[in-house]
């Protein structure tokens, strides 16, 4: 067998295998078929691993580190791991165990996010109910946003400064002409020279947004018919997923940053629409009781103020209730 | 009928001290086994991905009292089985329509975990997939799974053609080496069975 591999270009047969074959190759492929009885074989191997790879194909994109990081949070956030420390074995395996949810709870202490480092000189920067700024090995920094992931390599290459974004992030990228620096989101790719700009593409979202503050961004559409847009400071880049279109619009909503700077303005706009941006950026739910104060108009600005702050002057603008229950506030009319 | 018998063995003893690390080993070891299993019962991955989590969660909080004499993989997989099961009932209570979920029924009370051999098999794949060098696999995955051509691949990665297809060459040589002799086993399992 270790004969008929060599008397085939090896490439040919990866060739075949992924369409890649022209006419004359598929000929120069039937002649070495017919040349041995154990090339059909050998190919039929082949086929079948290529084959038997369709089988795994809806979980061969799965980030496993990032899959652990988010069973190890819900564990935390639950109180999973509290009830570990108290279980009853005393085995050593328990201590070391203790050693580890210490040290892990010492860690979302200091960070809401998470860091995780595997074999292959990646990192993954994990964020949980806060948004988290880092520092990437160029310089770069980035802002997460709520539960956001990035995984970037420890050190650049020399040629592209790649990384993996699920979520939004706001990107201050360092200037660096040779090196371009480039995101990989599930359907589209970005790429920049030295600019900021903001990424919006939570795989929930039926959209991926680019909006750019400085500098000039490339956005690069995946699929079978590549597409890029170039954008400019005031672009907005909108990937739709349902058709698949990738246009610019000058329509940036005012907002569009206050999950990082916790600044609003609101022009004329609904409480309903207000509380909903609300309780994004502050994570925490807003109820608000009645038809008519959901509709009830408001025109503000908030400068990264607490939530109370804000609630406070809502409450002294609209002349509404605010209450506390369970984790939620709750908006009434005053009677 | 142990297709692969050292998985077996080395998973056998785990539950009985099962610490943060071991706990983690195993995650990483059945995930993503665990979610195709789900996937050919509820309907999207999403689901398939949370109930793999529950699974996880809830192996932790009872380790002390899980039967370590009993497999480990098959604990994994009747949960996951259940769990969907739980899932598509629950979904018939508030789904009107209720036969979109007439075809996953049948095939969730069909197709049980008797046959452990093909949810080994996909992760032997899967972890074949993941031994390739991270370059390697990035290129064979477009080519594979995103449909992309050689040349598009280039582009995209701003490398040669000529690099793509010698990444592509050296990942199926690869997996070949890493997969036949599972491959074989399977097909003469299923052959005999057939018979």
């Amino acid at each position: 067998m270790e004969k008929s591999d060599k008397n085939i270009d090896f490439e040919l047969i990866t060739r075949h295998l992924s369409g890649e074959t022209n006419h004359s190759e598929e000929q120069e492929l039937k002649q070495w078929l017919e040349k041995d009885p154990d090339n059909p074989k050998l190919l039929e191997e082949y086929r079948s691993v290529w084959d038997k790879l369709g089988r795994i194909e809806s979980v061969a994109g799965l980030d496993l580190d990032a899959e652990w990081k988010v069973l190890e949070s819900r564990m935390v956030e639950s109180g999973k791991l509290r009830t570990m420390q108290a279980g009853r074995t005393r085995s050593a395996g328990f201590y070391i165990g203790r050693i580890a949810v210490a040290a892990m709870l010492a860690l979302i202490l200091t960070f809401s996010g998470i860091y995780i480092a595997n074999r292959t000189g990646y990192r993954t920067l994990a964020t949980l109910h806060q948004p988290e700024e880092l520092v990437l090995p160029d310089g770069s920094t980035v802002t997460l946003n709520n539960y956001s992931s990035l995984k970037y390599p420890r050190k650049f290459a020399a040629e592209v400064r790649s990384m993996k974004l699920e979520g939004e992030g706001f990107f201050e990228v360092e200037g660096d002409p040779d090196r371009p620096f480039v995101i990989n989101t599930q359907d589209v790719d970005i790429k920049v020279l030295g600019t900021s700009f903001n990424v919006n593409a939570y795989k929930e979202n039926a959209a991926v947004e680019v909006i750019v503050k400085t500098g000039e961004v490339a956005v690069t559409r995946h699929g079978e018919v590549p597409r890029t847009i170039i954008l400019k400071p005031g672009n907005k880049g909108v990937y739709k997923k349902t058709d698949q279109s990738l246009e610019i619009t000058h329509e940036i909503d005012k907002n569009y940053l206050s999950w990082k700077t916790r600044s609003f303005v609101f022009e004329d706009q609904a409480l309903i629409d207000v509380s909903e941006q609300l309780s994004k950026v502050y994570q925490t739910e807003i109820i608000i009781d009645s038809d008519s104060l959901k509709a009830a108009r408001i025109t503000t600005t908030f400068n990264d103020q607490s939530l109370d702050a804000i609630l406070n002057v809502l409450s002294a603008t609209l002349d509404l209730e605010v209450r506390r229950s369970n984790g939620q506030i709750i908006l009434s009319e005053t009677n | 009928m142990a297709v692969i018998p050292a998985m077996a063995a080395k998973e056998k003893n785990i539950v009985s001290n099962l610490d943060q690390r071991a706990f983690e080993q195993l995650f990483r070891s059945f995930f993503p086994s665990l979610v195709l299993f789900a996937q050919k019962f509820v309907p999207d991955q999403d689901t398939a991905k949370e109930i793999a989590h529950n699974v996880f969660i809830n192996l932790w909080e009872k380790r002390e009292k899980v039967d370590s004499s009993s497999s480990l993989k098959s604990y994994l997989f009747t949960s996951v089985h259940n769990r969907c099961l739980n899932y598509i009932r629950d979904q018939k209570k508030f789904d009107k329509d209720e036969t979109r979920f007439q075809r996953l029924d049948s095939a969730a009370f069909s197709d049980g975990v008797d046959h452990l051999e093909e949810q080994e098999l996909e992760q032997k794949i899967y972890d074949a997939l993941q031994s390739l060098p991270e370059k390697c696999r990035q290129i064979f995955m477009l080519n594979r799974f995103e449909g992309l051509k050689y040349a598009e691949i280039a582009e995209k990665l701003g490398i040669s053609v000529k690099t793509v297809e010698t990444q592509m060459s050296k990942a199926l040589k690869i997996l070949k080496e890493k997969l036949i002799e599972y491959l074989t086993i399977i097909i003469l399992f299923i052959l005999t069975h057939l018979n």
